[in-house]
């Protein structure tokens, strides 16, 4: 009896000690939190507090030569100082930078910097940091900093003459300097110069996130981080644009695996904002008092891809036009828009989205969903259906395909569903292969990222303001890095060169409206629709400029509690 | 010297089976598609990179040097380093575990109790509707699928508990004292535990009330009755005590096991326990992690049979072999 | 034990009697327990559903008739899913999958599982040990965590999901039929028979067999209940196959759809209850048969499913050391 009674009394201690235990050292550092001051603007601005996020993106990695993931780019740019940033009009304005000139040649750039800047661990901020970042990735470009090279393409190296003058020079006359040197994070020198090892190779391999607190200069140093859970963000005092920006003492970044969790939280009053609110979700929300539902055009653009390597071997009929633009007439992009995103995205034809203003091409529009053309298309090409239905190519092949899906993309499912249902009537089909997003990346690739052997995917693309990224993924030199389908296209490759130095702003806007036609009409990618970005914030914070994420400090320099 | 001889075998069985566990993991694993590079992502990584890479982490060597390489690391207690974050696996896991073992406890102590409660309230009232309503109750419980169960009480509860996380985490801010640490954990671990109690409960009322029902059918019963003892007395010293053996036995072997089956309770509840932190390194190919997850799951079940077992050696005095 | 009655010391009457018909002595059981027939009834019943599925489901299981998550209405009993196809057409399809993977892998199950507990049972030496090795080590290994790993390496199919299950689930029926089989092995006529010169394979199939095969249905019958569980964890955590159908699925679909978020229980309450009433039958059943054919076995047949003990009877039970010392004496 007593033994029993004993390992009872065992059993409840161990579940009470563990729960303690459990909840390990813990944190007992508290901010000082800033009252209430009336603004200097005159509204209420409340000083202080920590602007909590919810996000179902990760930061997987605080070494920016590593990192993949939007959110870990953000992060970026809020903790380390950028030259420039995105303005409130998607004009340019200086972040670290107050001034800029550029030399008559269009070669030399010369960035007048706002002194006083500190890093988070005291030391001073100086042009010296932005110079030796910038030419030792330049130097690593083919190697461990190739991540962030195609930010300084064709920089020759940089200077500091003196502690806020930074001068780059390039090789020669770049047309969109600004918006590359917008991601071009400015590191601390004092930190990363002792850990490059051979090479660089230690660039790559440096595990930043053992070290917290992150040194940042920006607007924040990042003093906690968890991969899977929340990571912190602290006001640097030493923030060139301070000292009354950042408002807040803090922001927290909590990452949820799952949307409802965290859209219940935020419902809870547990998050301040989140970062984008599930489609089916928003008019619900959209109707409750307590929060303000932000919407903008967003840059993710979905897309229906054909395999473009001339060199496979099975399946060439795909790599026929008729066939592609068949398929394109089957796709019921609406129908995508409004069931899968209820609404909140729009069919699209280029690869280059409508909130790139002016860089996108208005003349290409999505291809009309009309299943009666795309059969005719597909009967006078030749291409006859069999006793079921399915057509057959010239060798008499059946059209069946397997269709390549990223499990981590919200909607996929339900997106491939439609496009299989069109597609099926016209005597084509398609069946999904559902993979997670790394291995899904390695089969399209494989072997060996040859690109020979998948056939379709459905997968996306989240672009910037400026479309040079985007439109980089389609060059033959990306076979192996950004390429998911292998097209390679030599015209295209000049174009993309051309614009990447046309200074003359008219000039360049021609080169990328004739690339995106040339895309259109290859059509290596159907481009289905372009999802708005829908974030979502609580009535008792005031400030946050959602679209501005990734390309300024602005979301959460100018965040404020309202009183 | 009976005794001891049973304890030596079953420390030998268990041995064994770790063994065999730690080979067979290996198997599995390595001989998998995708390796370090994967893992890293390394789209635009030239091949010299790569290779330097996989020479590091020693992937260029025989699968046979692997496992031995292998072997010796375990024996000093390394399980490697992540594929992914480059820490070692032991780091990387340590939380984990910390967060799953208080949840999966509390959800047995839940089981334990309900399971208690009604295999008492069946047995003494066996036959009448209150036996077999309770124990038709528990065996519905019993059928639910976890998950779906887990998302019952999320839609329940959404508003008054909190539905994800271990804590809030943001509590630090608040300067919070010991107490309100431990209610912030506690709320949110509510929930996946009892998840997890609901749908076990139903074994362990089947068995006490089994037990229970042995027992009080026993000639000893019958003498203590004759005897004068009240019922009660009865029932609580003799026939539960009895039930309890079976439980313990029950509880010790099912903790191994559940750690591993809250994997669906902390997808439900994005709780960052070891079941999750299984499930997202497998799909992120991170085969140091999910080899040393595995590894420390089946030492975990291995463990709790073994204690089993020899729970039930020394917990019945019957046994006498 | 006795020479000239053929029986084993606290065999119960069912057993005794209908040795050679395996099919009567389940008959007789389902008749005579009221837990039985109703658990009989709802297999049968969902059974007949997923059969007629294109007959009584209303609309088209890939219908889009109305707006996502539509709410429950006179047309629509159950509402619309997260696609906008209705709940209760999904329901009626998706049984016809569940029930598939359910019964196949419970038959792989008893395939793997019946082989080496009948191998390990009969011969029983050298064979005997190598086999419940190899059981103990699938039974230590947590169940739901390997599968997750082999449906990672393997993908998605349904083919690939039917053997992962039957892989996961054998080892009880396999421990269960070694000790069925041990016992079987000690009855007088199969001595007999041996002594007469009957080869070991015949020996296996017309005496063993039919003796060991009411339990063997018994246990598969329990193992439906799991596999069917099982599908709808797999599916849960996106190892499902994407283009079929099934109440895990329908489960899947909901929670990534957001359903909780816009308070649409229709799209998750009906699966789930779906899967429990056929776990439920099966359940019932499965426990009636195991309790009557093998009474000893009182722990563990819930168990099954959530961790999968060992039995302990055949080890430790002091009571069944008492009941059956011919059953213990390992030969």
């Amino acid at each position: 009896m007593r033994a029993r009674v004993t390992f009872i009394a065992a059993a409840l201690a161990l579940l009470l000690v563990s729960i303690a235990a459990g909840c390990g050292g813990g944190d007992d550092k508290s901010s000082d939190s800033g009252g209430t001051t009336t603004g200097d603007k005159g509204g209420e601005i409340q000083k202080g507090g920590i602007l909590r996020i919810g996000s179902t993106d990760q930061i997987d990695s605080l070494n920016p030569f590593v990192a993949f993931n939007a959110q870990s780019y953000i992060a970026f740019v809020m903790a380390y100082p950028i030259l420039v940033q995105y303005g409130t009009d998607l004009e340019f304005e200086g972040d670290w930078a107050e001034s800029w000139e550029t030399s008559d040649d269009g070669l030399v750039w010369t960035f007048h910097l706002k002194p006083g800047g500190k890093w988070s661990d005291g030391e001073p901020l100086t042009a010296a940091d932005a110079a030796w970042t910038g030419n030792t990735i330049v130097k690593y470009a083919d190697g461990p900093t190739a991540s962030l090279a195609p930010f300084l393409s064709h920089v020759k190296n940089m200077e500091a003459p003196d502690e806020n003058t930074l001068v780059i020079t390039y090789e020669q006359p770049v047309g969109n300097v600004l918006p590359q040197l917008q991601q071009f994070f400015i590191l601390p020198q004092h930190i990363w110069e002792k850990r490059m090892g051979t090479n660089g190779k230690g660039l790559k391999t440096f595990k930043v996130e053992s070290e917290l607190p992150i040194v940042g200069g920006g607007a924040f140093s990042i003093t906690k981080y968890d991969k899977k859970g929340t990571t912190i963000y602290e006001k640097n005092p030493g923030f060139y644009g301070g000292p009354d920006r950042p408002y807040v003492d803090a922001v927290g970044v909590q990452f949820f695996t799952n949307e409802d969790a965290m859209l219940a939280a935020f419902k809870a009053g547990e998050l301040d904002v989140i970062d984008e609110v599930p489609s089916n979700a928003v008019e619900s929300l959209k109707q409750d008092s307590n929060f303000v539902v932000g919407t903008a055009p967003g840059s993710q653009i979905n897309n229906f891809a054909f395999n473009s390597n001339p060199k496979k071997p099975d399946n060439k009929e795909l790599l026929d036009p008729v066939v592609r633009e068949a398929i394109a007439h089957a796709i019921d992009r609406q129908e995508i828009a409004d069931v899968v995103y209820r609404g909140n995205a729009k069919p699209v034809a280029s690869i280059v989205a409508p909130v790139s203003g002016k860089w996108m091409n208005p003349n290409l529009k999505p291809e009309e969903f009309d299943i009666e053309l795309a059969n005719q298309m597909l009967d006078d090409a030749g291409y006859e259906k069999g006793s079921d239905g399915i057509r057959r190519d010239k060798d008499g092949e059946k059209m069946a395909y397997e269709v390549i899906t990223p499990t981590g993309l919200p909607g996929i499912n339900r997106e491939f569903e439609i496009v299989r249902n069109g597609v099926d009537q016209i005597g084509i089909k398609l069946t999904q292969k559902a993979l997670d997003d790394t291995t899904a990346f390695e089969e399209i690739g494989a072997p060996d990222y040859k690109y020979l052997k998948f056939d379709l995917h459905m997968w996306d693309w989240v672009g910037y303001f400026d479309p040079d990224f985007v439109l980089s993924v389609e060059t033959c030199g990306q076979y192996g890095g950004w390429s998911d389908n292998a097209y390679c296209n030599p015209e295209y490759d000049k174009l993309y060169e051309e614009q990447g130095v046309a200074v003359d702003q008219e000039k360049r806007k021609e080169i990328v409206w004739k690339m995106q036609e040339m895309l259109y009409n290859d059509r290596p990618y159907i481009q289905l629709v372009n999802l708005d970005y829908i974030w979502g914030t609580s009535k008792g914070w005031d400030g946050y400029e959602g679209k501005l994420t990734g390309y300024a400090k602005i979301p959460w320099t100018e965040v404020h509690q309202v009183g | 010297m009976r005794g001891a001889d049973y304890v030596i075998k079953r420390t030998v069985f268990a041995l064994m089976t770790v063994f065999v566990a730690v080979t067979l993991n290996f198997i599995i694993f390595r001989a998998a598609p995708g390796d370090a590079t994967t893992a890293l992502r390394c789209r635009n990584c030239p091949i010299e990179f790569k290779e330097a890479l996989r020479k590091e982490l020693g992937l260029d060597k025989t699968k046979v040097q692997q496992y031995g390489i292998y072997l010796k690391e375990l024996a000093h207690g390394d399980l490697g380093r992540s594929f992914a974050s480059r820490q070692p696996v032991t780091d990387e896991l340590a939380a984990p575990i910390k967060n799953t073992i208080p949840m999966v406890l509390l959800g047995e102590v839940i089981a334990v109790f309900l399971g208690i409660l009604t295999g008492v309230v069946a047995a003494w009232r066996r036959g009448t509707l209150l036996d077999s309503g309770s124990l038709g109750v528990a065996l519905v419980f019993y059928s639910l699928p976890t998950q779906w169960l887990g998302l019952m009480l999320v839609i329940l509860f959404a508003g008054t508990l909190p539905i994800s996380g271990i804590g809030d985490p943001f509590i630090a801010f608040t300067d919070p004292t010991w107490w309100e640490t431990l209610k912030d954990r506690l709320t949110h671990m509510i929930l996946p535990s009892a998840t997890l109690g609901i749908v076990l409960y139903g074994s362990y009322a089947l068995i006490v009330r089994s037990a229970m029902l042995e027992t009080l059918g026993e000639d000893y019963i019958l003498t203590a009755r004759a005897k004068g003892l009240r019922n009660w007395t009865i029932v609580w010293r003799h026939a539960f005590r009895n039930a309890l053996l079976p439980v313990t036995t029950l509880m010790a072997i099912s903790l191994g096991y559940v750690v591993a089956g809250a994997i669906l309770v902390e997808a439900v509840f994005s709780y960052p326990g070891i079941g999750l932190e299984t499930y997202d390194a497998v799909f992120a190919k991170d085969y140091p992690i999910v080899q040393g997850s595995f590894l420390l799951l089946t030492l975990s079940v291995v463990l709790a049979n073994y204690i089993a077992d020899l729970l039930y050696f020394k917990l019945d005095p019957r046994i006498t072999t | 034990m006795t020479t000239t009655a053929p029986q084993l010391a606290g065999e119960p009457a069912e057993l005794r009697d209908s040795r050679r018909r395996p099919l009567g002595v389940i008959w007789s059981v389902i008749r005579s327990q009221p837990q039985a027939a109703v658990g009989t009834a709802i297999l049968v019943l969902v059974v007949l559903v997923a059969f007629l599925a294109p007959v009584i489901a209303p609309y088209g299981e890939r219908e889009v008739v109305g707006q996502p998550f539509q709410s429950p209405s006179g047309s629509h009993w159950l509402g619309l899913d997260d696609g906008g196809v209705d709940m209760v057409t999904l329901l009626i399809w998706g049984a016809r999958v569940s029930l598939i993977v359910g019964f196949a892998a419970a038959l792989v199950a008893m395939l793997i599982g019946g082989a080496f507990g009948i191998l390990a049972g009969y011969f029983g030496g050298k064979l005997d040990i190598l086999l419940m090795r190899l059981t103990d080590y699938f039974l230590v290994i947590p169940d739901i965590a390997l599968m997750i790993a082999i449906g990672a390496i393997w993908g998605r199919s349904l083919r690939n999901i039917i053997l992962i299950i039957g892989i996961v689930y054998w080892p009880t029926t396999a421990r269960l039929l070694r000790a069925q089989v041990k016992s079987v092995r000690e009855r007088v006529y199969v001595k007999r028979a041996r002594s007469l010169g009957a080869s070991n394979s015949r020996i296996i199939f017309r005496h063993v067999l039919p003796q060991v095969a009411p339990l063997l249905v018994a246990n598969t019958v329990l193992t439906v209940a799991i596999a069917i569980f099982a599908e709808t964890a797999l599916a849960f955590l996106g190892l499902g196959d994407p283009s079929l159908i099934s109440w895990g699925k329908l489960i899947e679909n909901a929670f990534e759809g957001n359903a909780i978020s816009v308070d649409a229980w229709w799209a998750i309450v009906p699966p789930g209850v779906a899967v429990a009433v056929v776990i439920l039958g099966c359940t019932m059943l499965g426990q009636a048969l195991e309790n009557t054919l093998n009474p000893r076995l009182r722990v563990g047949h819930l168990s099954v499913r959530r961790f999968r003990l060992r039995s302990l009877p055949d080890t430790i039970d002091p009571r069944a050391a008492q009941a059956a010392p011919t059953a213990r004496s390992g030969r």
